[in-house]
């Protein structure tokens, strides 16, 4: 039995559904990742977890004890919220505090898993401040230490980059992931940024609609998407309609505007839909025939426009050194079978 | 360049004039009135004497009506954070429409007439009237209780008006606070009480100072209400100086009342204002 167990998840709001039938479990130490756009339903998955929400139907157990009736300040979650949600009029050590002293932790132990919690996020030399005397990273290392040091069954991220800068938002994303591990929480990050999902987590459940579209680890989701929702919202993608000719079993030939091309994967009709990677795309001598629309800078990469029958697909293309093809040149466009994947819509 | 830098001058100058005119000359005029000497046979004098201070400070019935105007204004403030701090925080939980309504009927006393407010509270609050009628009739006291012409009638009749000031201040410091830290407090174990006094109470504290600075300051230096609730027997400050100017004709006592009532009002104003932002000093950065 899974650690973390959600079934058949369901809030409406009014009669919109927010969330509309979710499942997914967690194994214990696992970090999981709910990826999606707002509005998706993610975050009311997460506040449902942690019982800020509840339910209008579906069940949430955690290590197999039925959570309905038991309240927020009852689940022993720790929680990193999107604007950290610090008690501006304590200072950090009492900040770290707070929830040992709510447990009646004595005061001795108290002050050494405090003296821990800040040595794990590295902040053992602000312990005197008060949030506003600290910088947006430091205070999101507070909030993490905060909810650590209760040591929670269950760590709940709910978006915690979003207010930081591009840089330090990379180096925190590694460091929470590092402190992860360590400690070996059991955690869930809810975020619409892929890269930070793909990154962090050991598994990514793409969300749309109050659905789960696709769940697993994240090389395979970014693979074999599934359906043109996720491949889109994970990274970037072309996708390309094509008739289906012949079929054998895992294998499809398909005419892409009249060039013949293999692709895995099973689908019944006479047309469908195929995603393939940007960076899986690669100019030869045979293949779809196309013009270079437009060609872009990227610094380790070089990304092409090239119009085709097709339509107008993206190719990334590594900087080995080399100019790059100009603008108004012919090409071939080719790719590996088991790169064009067929999704569903 | 000049004409930009003069610019916050010139925008400045209507307010200032009017400061002028009616505030800072008028205080000054009152000061210096306030060293005048006054006899029923020789009217006012302008020699300069201490003369007004020393009764004012020295006579006991003056020290009577003051300590009464503190001890009202201390209580009126006390019970109008007891009401507001908890409305405050209803009002700052509601919903959309709810909350413009209910801000609506907090403001209502403010709407209302002094004197109409007031006079509704003697129809209240008398002998025969309906507080007491409804009491007795329902056995709950046997005689009528007193609250006209009491401490507790004005202490009731000063919240009523003054506790929409408690209110807004507190609201208005209660809508900087991130939601998210309540549902911190909780995640972290602490029960609903103790997330209200340990973690939204302490962020509500410069509303709540505010509040009482200004409910403090309107229930010392009120007057229309403690004459009409209070009567004669029990006069504040702002009575006694009004006697002393209509009545005994005594304007140059009345002055030094006035003056005395300021400086304790700054003085308590300002250091109760220390002493809060020392403690709380986080909260107000």
């Amino acid at each position: 039995m899974a650690f973390l167990e959600v079934q058949g998840l369901v809030k409406h709001y009014g009669s919109t559904p927010a969330v509309d039938g979710v499942d997914f479990t967690v194994e214990r130490g696992e970090f999981l990742s709910l990826l999606g756009p707002s509005g998706c339903g993610k975050s009311t998955t997460l506040m449902a977890i942690a019982g800020f929400i509840e339910p209008t139907s579906g069940r949430i157990a955690i290590d197999g004890r039925d959570m309905a009736a038991v309240k927020p300040n009852r689940r022993n979650i720790g929680i990193v919220f999107q604007s950290f949600a610090l008690f501006p009029h304590m200072t950090v050590t009492e900040n770290v505090a707070f929830g040992l002293e709510m447990r009646r932790v004595a005061a001795a132990d108290r002050a050494n898993r405090v003296a821990d919690a800040l040595q794990l996020v590295r902040l053992d030399a602000f312990a005197d401040r008060y949030p506003k005397q600290l910088s947006g990273g430091q205070q999101q290392r507070v909030a993490l230490a905060r909810a650590l040091v209760i040591r929670p069954d269950l760590l709940l991220l709910d978006e915690p980059m979003s207010s930081l800068d591009a840089k330090l938002r990379d180096e925190m994303r590694v460091e929470i992931r590092d402190i992860q591990r360590r400690v070996a929480i059991t955690t869930i990050l809810v975020t619409h940024d892929q890269t930070e999902a793909l990154l962090m987590a050991d598994r990514v459940a793409v969300m749309d609609r109050g659905r789960i579209q696709c769940i697993g680890p994240p090389h395979e989701v970014y693979e074999k998407p599934g359906s043109a929702f996720v491949s889109n919202f994970l990274g970037r993608t072309n996708l390309i309609a094509a008739e289906i000719i012949a079929r054998s079993p895992g294998r499809l030939r398909l005419a892409v505007a009249g060039v013949e091309i293999e692709a895995v994967g099973e689908a019944t009709g006479e047309r469908t839909t195929l995603s393939i990677r940007p960076e899986r795309v690669a100019f030869g001598e045979q293949g779809l025939p196309g013009r270079v629309e437009s060609c872009l800078f990227m610094g380790g990469q070089w990304m092409y426009r090239v119009a085709t029958q097709a339509g107008e697909l993206v190719v990334l293309r590594p900087n080995e050194g080399g100019a790059p093809l100009a603008t108004g040149a012919s090409v071939h466009l080719a790719w590996p079978a088991a790169a064009a994947h067929i999704v569903h819509d | 360049m000049t004409e930009r830098r003069h610019l916050p001058y010139g925008l400045s100058a209507p307010a200032t004039l009017v400061l002028t005119a009616f505030m800072a000359a008028p205080l000054v005029m009152v000061l210096l009135l306030s060293f005048h000497t006054f006899t029923m046979a020789t009217g006012i004098r302008p020699e300069v004497s201490l003369a007004n201070y020393v009764e004012v400070l020295g006579d006991g019935y003056f020290h009577t009506i003051f300590g009464r105007t503190f001890l009202l204004a201390a209580a009126v403030t006390g019970v109008a954070a007891l009401i507001g701090v908890p409305e405050a925080y209803i009002i700052h939980r509601m919903r959309p429409p709810w909350r413009s309504i209910f801000l609506l009927v907090i403001l209502g006393p403010l709407l209302v007439s002094v004197v109409v407010r007031t006079l509704g509270w003697a129809v209240l609050l008398g002998r025969n009237g309906i507080v007491n009628a409804g009491l007795t009739g329902l056995g709950i006291l046997e005689r009528p209780a007193e609250f006209m012409f009491t401490m507790t009638g004005m202490t009731v009749a000063l919240v009523h008006v003054l506790v929409p000031f408690m209110v807004l201040s507190v609201w208005t410091s209660l809508r900087r606070l991130d939601p998210a830290v309540e549902a911190a407090g909780l995640s972290l174990g602490a029960s609903q009480a103790t997330v209200l006094r340990r973690i939204v109470l302490p962020q509500a504290m410069p509303g709540i100072l505010a509040g009482s600075l200004i409910v403090f300051t309107l229930a010392a230096s009120a007057f229309a209400t403690p004459a009409i609730v209070g009567g004669r027997r029990l006069k504040v400050v702002a009575m006694a100086a009004y006697d002393e100017f209509l009545n005994s004709q005594n304007w140059p006592l009345g002055a030094a009342i006035v003056v005395v009532l300021l400086v304790a009002m700054v003085t308590i104003v300002v250091g109760y204002n220390r002493i809060v932002e020392r403690r709380y000093r986080q909260v107000f950065q």
